[in-house]
């Protein structure tokens, strides 16, 4: 394995390996520049992972102490847990559940289309459609996503035959169960899928896309990468110039570290980036590292959220095969007229009987809640993932008094949801009862997501330095050589799950980051 | 242990279990037999499922008494089971159903039933002794996933066009 020296200030540091960071790490690496990136979780084998709920569970979710505050499900129903991320080589590439779609292009002018919005501070990205749209085919040639570069979709499994019927009978027409980063057959080294499920809990067989098996065995390849798990940074260091000249970290042995950097990216997810700048704070940067604007940790979107299961008289088996089968795309348009600004995806999901008994009820008991989980092999579920509306006094600040095991302070995830985000809920309930009712269901069950896993926003792009952290490379706009890399630069959420504009926009960066420096400008 | 006294105490323990389903108490054990009956009522009737057997639930009492070994948890335990002896008349565990249930009702939001509630959310519903009863088939992996084992079984509705 390779090995960089700590004092060695030519390599670029990358902090976490999920989607963002072990994209931009293999990318920088195949272009020949050493990488170390640095990983707080421990690095499994595919064969590590369980077919089981709370072992898959308690093996990869990130679990360090973190306070929910707000009116957000979240602060009542998980106040010391209100992220469901994966802290482990492969961030939460782990556990997603490979849904690759692309942002629509109004969707990147969120002020523009949707006009000022009370109590929102929807901004447009300072990067279009049409400038992502060539890395958005690379990405999805790197991820193996279904229905793209010939790839062919999955055969159609239970779970989604429910969406598809009922969503016809009433009146949709984009109902799809393409765009998986889930291999339908063998390619790029990763096997087909079997339709195992568990797809949340760690893909045995590799199929599922994950820089876990992907993106960091093939830098690794190169020569040009140095993975360190199990390395919890503590903060970003800078030189009299204000610019990152490197990383404390506290490594696999508790021993702190520091390693000397050239450039600095961050990939913590949109939790621990923030924190991580805000924590590096200094006489220069006294509201934290690349602060000046006053945006880091605000702005935080999650995604609306909420699940739907049916009843039906014959079963169903929710649970064979893909966890999340098919989508809807219909109520994705803009479309104000449904008293609400941005749209959301209609998706087929399944859980897990210890999963459903967990989140079906945060409170249930009692013969009303056991005769619901009585028809787990009747069930079918949708799910909600709609574009949430950012709101400045959202987001992630720190604790004042309280220190976790590193000694940094435990982060406060505060959201006050707007009220765009209940009509849009609302207005899926609605859209969800009729599409399982139409499928034959006879009895609807509505389910509060509280863990929210599509963290966004906390770094947002900008293009005045002013109103947001990083530009439309995310590059900080006061630190030239630190990114963010991760889902935090996203300026609004868009309807679509996060992963591929994640990956999109870390092989970009990757590239503007080696013109760069091969132009010494870094 | 010889053979014969094997067969014999097996034989008085199987006899027990099917005249009264109760916790198998142990010398040291923090709870008595009495309290562990509560404790097996309760736990039923708070996910009560009449298909199954008193095993699950029972297992679920042996994490309960287990983590009685600290002194804090088990004055919880035994301050709940007061409280719910003291909410009517007569021993809770003798009453009805219905009235067994009103009176955890008026205790749920109380940290004794919020505890016992969640470890027999975890202990009973995590147990894949469950599963089959609800359908639920577990791990799949060494099974060669659902590919040749009914994804795509059902067959009461059209099939999508791609």
């Amino acid at each position: 394995m390779t090995e960089f020296d700590k004092t060695d200030d030519s390599v670029v540091v990358v902090i976490g390996s999920g989607a963002g960071g072990a994209t931009v790490a293999h990318e920088l690496c195949e272009k020949g520049i050493k990488v170390v990136v640095l990983e707080a979780g421990p690095r499994f084998t595919i064969d590590d992972f369980h077919n089981n709920e709370l072992a898959a569970y308690q093996q990869l979710t990130w679990t360090d102490k973190r306070y929910a505050t707000g009116d957000w499900p979240a602060a009542t129903l998980a106040p010391e847990g209100p992220n469901w991320i994966v802290k482990a080589v492969g961030g939460s590439t782990v556990h997603w559940n490979g849904l690759s779609f692309r942002a629509q292009p109004h969707e990147f002018k969120a002020l523009t289309t949707y006009g000022e919005v009370d109590g929102a501070s929807l901004a447009d990205w300072p990067v279009t459609y049409d400038e992502l749209d060539p890395y958005y085919s690379r990405a999805e040639d790197k991820m193996g996503v279904t229905g793209t570069h010939g790839i062919k979709r999955h055969p159609a499994n239970n779970n989604y035959k429910v969406l598809y019927n009922g969503a016809q009978r009433i009146g949709y027409t984009q109902i799809s169960n393409a765009r998986q980063a889930i291999n339908s057959e063998f390619r790029d080294g990763r096997s087909a899928c079997i339709q195992m499920g568990f797809c949340n809990q760690g893909c045995k067989m590799g199929a599922k896309w994950s820089t876990l098996y992907s993106e960091i065995p093939k830098a690794e390849e190169t020569g040009n990468l140095d993975l360190r798990s199990g390395c919890m940074v503590l903060r970003i260091e800078h030189d009299k110039a204000g610019k990152a000249s490197g990383v404390v970290y506290v490594d696999a042995e508790g021993v702190e570290q520091r390693q000397s950097a050239r450039v600095v990216c961050v990939a913590g997810n949109s939790i621990e980036t923030p924190r991580l700048l805000l924590n590096s704070h200094s006489s220069l940067f006294p509201d934290g590292l690349a602060n000046s604007s006053g945006e880091v940790g605000r702005n935080y979107t999650r995604h609306v959220g909420a699940i739907v299961f049916g009843e039906f008289d014959k079963p169903v088996n929710m649970h064979r095969g893909i966890t999340v089968p098919g989508t809807v795309f219909d109520e994705a348009r803009f479309d104000p007229s449904r008293g609400f600004a941005g749209g959301y995806l209609i998706e087929a999901v399944s859980l897990g009987l210890t999963n459903l008994a967990v989140v079906g009820d945060a409170f249930g008991w009692g013969r009303g809640y056991t005769s619901f989980l009585e028809k787990y092999d009747h069930l079918a579920g949708v799910l909600l993932n709609g574009e949430d509306m950012p709101r400045s006094q959202n987001g992630v600040s720190l604790h004042d008094t309280e220190l976790d095991q590193y000694g940094l302070p435990v982060p406060v995830i505060h959201v006050e949801e707007h009220q765009n985000d209940h009509a849009m809920s609302a207005h899926f309930k609605g859209q969800a009862e009729a599409l399982l009712d139409a499928a034959g269901s006879n009895k609807n069950h509505h389910v509060i997501t509280a863990a929210a896993t599509h963290n966004m926003g906390t770094c947002r792009m900008s293009a005045a330095a002013d109103k947001g952290v990083v530009n439309g490379f995310g590059q900080t706009h006061d630190v030239k050589n630190l990114f963010v890399s991760d889902g935090s630069q996203f300026t609004t959420a868009t309807a679509e799950n996060p992963t591929l504009t994640i990956v999109a926009l870390a092989i970009r960066q990757a590239d503007h980051i080696a013109a760069r420096m091969s132009a010494k400008e870094l | 242990m010889k053979r014969r006294s094997f067969l014999a105490s097996s034989s008085v323990l199987t006899i027990a279990a099917l005249a009264l389903p109760i916790y198998p108490a142990r010398a040291n054990d923090p709870l008595t037999e009495a309290q562990a009956a509560v404790l097996l009522r309760l736990v039923r009737d708070i996910f009560p499922h009449d298909a199954l057997k008193d095993e699950p639930y029972l297992a679920v009492v042996e994490q309960l008494a287990s983590a009685a070994a600290d002194p804090d948890f088990l004055q919880l335990l035994r301050e709940g089971m007061s409280a719910l002896d003291g909410a009517g008349e007569g021993a809770w565990i003798n009453r009805s159903e219905v009235d067994r249930v009103a009176v955890l009702k008026e205790m749920e939001a109380t940290p004794f039933f919020i505890t016992v509630r969640v470890s027999t959310l975890f202990g009973l519903y995590g147990n894949p002794a469950i599963w089959s009863t609800f359908g639920y088939e577990g791990a799949s992996y060494e099974q060669g996933g659902y590919l040749f084992r009914g994804f795509d079984d059902l067959d009461w509705l059209s099939e999508p066009l791609s």
